[in-house]
């Protein structure tokens, strides 16, 4: 016989846990089934960002309060519990293939000496893990290293089934398993989503690196002129966990290698020393139509394009628990009784989220070529405007672009054409010899 | 030299105390001016209700969690703990002044059976109690037996000055202080609002109440004791004993007459008041919004009476969490608040009509006594839940209309004044009233 619950979580990560936890604290019979042994131990890449309220990020402002210790979400009336220790940084540098030319998004120098904070690196598993601890004293039945491999709809609600033919019910599912959701595609919401690419890469935890300015987030592409590697993109950012330490985004070893040791980046690298690396596999589909289906609420990255980031993960997670709440006690446990987050989530977030804006600047290096690159970023000086939205990144640099259009069309007139031909629907044409490499999951 | 706060929370009831500790927890630096010694013992008369999810009030659904003694609300995202009891009731019933007939909203028997639960009656001083407590710990600094008398706006924002001559500066001030807000007057808001009139009641809370079907809301016409007309009371069960109830009525002398010598006394023997409290209210339109100069208006002090305790609570943890924003993204100014100003806008001003409000208390003057016990017996239906006073007037008449064509052949000049009456009238038909108030502009 299958255990009843009001509300099965699928996942165990940011939005899960603040799911679970939030529907336990007001009532609900809550169960949550994740794959690891421990919630907190983090494997998978993530930046561990949050985007600070001097930009907004699905509509949210949010900020931390030291005293309170708290993650405070003013717009959506909420707050998260987080003891743990976080890293500031001022600024969003693109960093031409040259290592030298560079946009600026944000102003450093003000930012640095107190104007603002921009954003943070956090440490997710204390986040986690406080998420977690919560959840337990709020009685929330916590199943662990359970795969779950397939929902199906009963006359109870929704069946979760694991790997090991476990089986739970719940009134309501959340679906919380991430970018690459089985619930998402056991349900066939994938089919109604356009697949982009697979995705691998590896963040590396790394010392031993030497630059200016360094508590920022840069990303760029360096060209690999010896060797095939073609053009390697990188993001880079300080680490949460160390002073001297870097968080390094890029597609695994050998790239690493010519990165630190042979392009043009390599300035930035002595004696370089690996602390460890997370990795992760993922598959970018267009964002669902909408994040429900069959009693199953979808939240965090399950139904949207990467990167619902943690915010969008909390936020996301928040809601949905307190629209199944509602849903339950108004005797609406159906698509009518959840609207309220279905509406929320449509109208803050692909409404004002575009995600072929979000393609557009890792294909730039696909479109322009290493030396209209540099002259780009060469003849941006002025300081753009801060945001680490990322759907919001490519419309800062076209406006940076903007004014120096006319100087463009003077000395680089096919670049001047590139850039007036170019749309976001391009990054997705762009996009297809990566499509057919991926291995999607419908 | 004044202290400076984020934050000054002008009153310490349901709406100033939520917001308070909302704000301090979000870590502002928070003041709360209250007026009385403890805000937690109540002098005003109150019915401490909670319409439940059966029906929703500005836009919320909320429920109580007996697990985690936490009232949710569930569409704006938060929770407000409470440890008191409360009292749960069934139905809604007019009753007309024969103290017989009776227009039932909501299906007694059913929810009485735990069908659901359309409303409870809760301790308002467990409420606040619990609030001003976790404001405390938040570190809200609580000035108590401070008698607000002016707002000014300064340089550095709001200027909040006591009877006493002491200054408190506040980047943002929410004015949190009620039906008769002063700040709303010294502000000039209540020059933009229609001036309805004063309403003066006694709460008494009385035993020796003896009738069927007794955990329900009653609101009835009492005839006048010297048989002109008639005046209006409400009656419900009582959340400090289980065989008291509450009776909000006009003065001592209905009162008297209500329980001696009306047609309802027959509810009443031995009538003991255990205690009594009192409210004097005067009624203004919504304001256009609840803001101005730096200043955010909450519950009561910029509605229509009711906000209610849930719209009390709504309003000071938004206006709270709005001000947090504000603070925190660098606009402390109309603009940073902007979210709170839209939300009240969409689920106060424009899905709750003051006008609809004023309805069912003109019904007493333009029907006769006579006319009032004929529309309470001919509904004879039950009509769907509600307790939101401004859907009231909707409910009686959606429950009215089936049996129009029966009124029209029956009483063709009752027919006539229910086809005539529109809502708008109901400001025109208060007009005496509205002469006999004390407008405070």
């Amino acid at each position: 016989m299958a255990k009843q619950y009001d509300l099965v979580v699928v996942g165990g990560g940011t939005s899960g846990l603040e799911a679970a936890k939030t529907a336990a604290e007001n009532g609900l019979k809550v169960a949550l089934l994740e794959r690891k042994s421990h919630p907190a131990r983090v494997y998978r890449a993530c930046a561990q960002m949050f985007l600070m309220n001097m930009d907004s990020f699905y509509n949210e402002r949010m900020y931390f309060s030291r005293e309170k210790q708290k993650w405070v979400f003013p717009v959506n009336n909420f707050s998260v519990t987080y003891t743990g220790g976080y890293r500031e940084f001022y600024a969003t540098h693109f960093i031409a293939p040259n290592a030298e030319d560079r946009i600026e998004i944000g102003d450093y120098e003000k930012n640095a000496s107190g104007a603002g904070i921009a954003a943070v690196v956090f440490d997710k598993e204390a986040l986690l893990n406080g998420l977690y601890e919560e959840g337990l004293k709020a009685g929330v039945a916590f199943f662990l290293e359970r795969n779950v491999i397939d929902v199906r709809n009963t006359a109870g609600g929704v069946e979760v089934i694991t790997s090991s033919g476990e089986k739970l019910v719940g009134t309501f599912c959340i679906a919380a398993d991430g970018i690459n959701s089985r619930v998402a595609r056991r349900t066939g919401l994938n089919r109604d989503r356009v697949f982009l690419f697979t995705s691998g890469s590896v963040s590396y935890y790394i010392t031993g690196v030497h630059f200016d300015r360094s508590e920022m987030i840069c990303m760029g592409n360096a060209f690999d002129h010896e060797g095939n590697l073609g053009a390697v993109h990188f993001c880079m950012l300080p680490s949460v966990y160390r002073n001297d330490e870097y968080w390094l985004y890029i597609a695994g070893d050998e790239k690493l290698n010519f990165f630190i040791n042979r392009s043009a980046f390599s300035k930035w690298f002595k004696n370089v020393e690996v602390t460890h690396k997370r990795c992760a596999v993922i598959n970018a589909w267009s964002p669902a139509p909408e994040p429900f289906k069959n009693n199953i609420l979808f939240v965090g990255d399950s139904c949207w394009f990467a990167e619902a980031e943690n915010t969008g993960a909390l936020l996301s997670g928040h809601k949905a628990a307190h629209a199944v709440c509602k849903a339950l006690h108004t005797g609406q446990p159906n698509r009518d009784g959840v609207l309220d987050y279905i509406t929320w989530w449509k109208r803050n977030w692909p409404e004002t989220h575009d995600y072929k804006d979000f393609l557009c600047y890792p294909v730039f290096f696909r479109i322009f070529t290493e030396d209209e690159l540099n002259y780009l970023h060469n003849i941006i000086t002025q300081k753009l405007f801060w945001s680490l939205n990322p759907f919001n990144l490519y419309g800062h640099i076209m406006r940076g672009i903007q004014p120096h259009l006319e100087r463009i069309k003077k000395e680089r007139p096919t670049l001047a054409e590139k850039l007036a031909t170019f749309t976001p629907e391009r990054a997705i044409a762009a996009m297809k010899p990566a499509t057919r490499l991926g291995f999607p999951a419908y | 030299m004044a202290k400076k706060y984020d934050l000054i929370v002008v009153g310490g009831g349901t709406s100033g105390l939520e917001a308070a500790k909302t704000a301090a927890e979000n870590g502002l630096a928070v003041a709360v001016l209250e007026r009385k010694t403890n805000p937690a013992i109540i002098q005003r008369s109150c019915a401490q209700m909670f319409l439940m999810n059966m029906d929703s009030f500005y836009n919320e659904c909320m429920y109580f969690c007996r697990d985690t003694k936490k009232w949710i609300f569930p569409v704006n995202n938060f929770s407000v703990n409470y440890a008191g009891t409360y009292r749960e009731f069934y139905g809604c019933h007019f009753i007309a002044p024969n103290a017989e007939d009776r227009i039932e909203i909501g299906d007694y028997e059913k929810n009485a059976a735990g069908q659901g639960i359309p409303a409870v009656v809760f301790d308002k001083g467990a409420l606040l109690g619990g609030l001003f407590e976790e404001g405390k710990k938040a570190g809200v600094r609580y000035y108590l037996e401070r008698n607000v008398i002016n707002a000014r706006t300064s340089a550095q924002g709001v200027e909040i000055l006591t009877s006493t001559g002491e200054r408190f500066v506040g980047t943002f001030c929410i004015a949190a202080d009620g039906a008769n807000s002063r700040l709303a007057r010294v502000l000039g808001l209540n020059r933009d609002r229609v001036f309805c009139n004063t309403g003066r009641a006694i709460s008494y809370y009385i035993t020796g109440v003896k009738f069927d079907r007794s955990e329900a809301i009653f609101l009835g016409l009492c005839p006048e004791p010297g048989g002109r007309g008639t005046f209006p009371f409400s009656m419900l069960p009582s959340v400090y004993r289980e065989d008291e109830y509450w009776l909000y009525i006009p003065n001592q002398e209905r009162f008297e007459f209500f329980t001696q010598s009306s047609p309802f006394k027959k509810w009443f023997h031995n009538v003991q008041v255990t205690h009594k409290r009192c409210a004097v209210i005067n009624n203004w339109s919504p304001a256009k919004e609840p803001f101005k100069d730096n200043v955010v208006f909450v519950g009561d002090s910029c509605w229509f009476a009711e906000a209610e305790n849930t719209g009390a609570l709504l309003s000071g943890h938004k206006a709270a969490h709005a001000v947090c924003n504000a603070l925190h993204s660098g606009k402390p100014d109309r603009e940073g608040i902007m979210d709170y100003i839209t939300w009240w806008q969409r689920n106060w001003a424009e899905t709750h009509d003051y006008k609809e409000f004023l309805c069912y208390p003109v019904f007493n003057r333009l029907f006769t006594e006579e006319e009032h016990n004929y529309l309470h017996r001919i509904v004879t239906q039950k009509l769907p839940w509600t307790m939101n006073p401004f859907k009231l007037y909707e409910r009686v008449m959606i429950g009215i209309q089936p049996h129009m064509e029966k009124i029209k052949q029956e009483r063709p000049a009752l027919a006539q004044k229910i086809a005539l009456f529109k809502p708008e009238m109901a400001i025109t038909m208060l007009k005496p009233a509205t002469r006999a108030g004390y407008p405070n502009y």
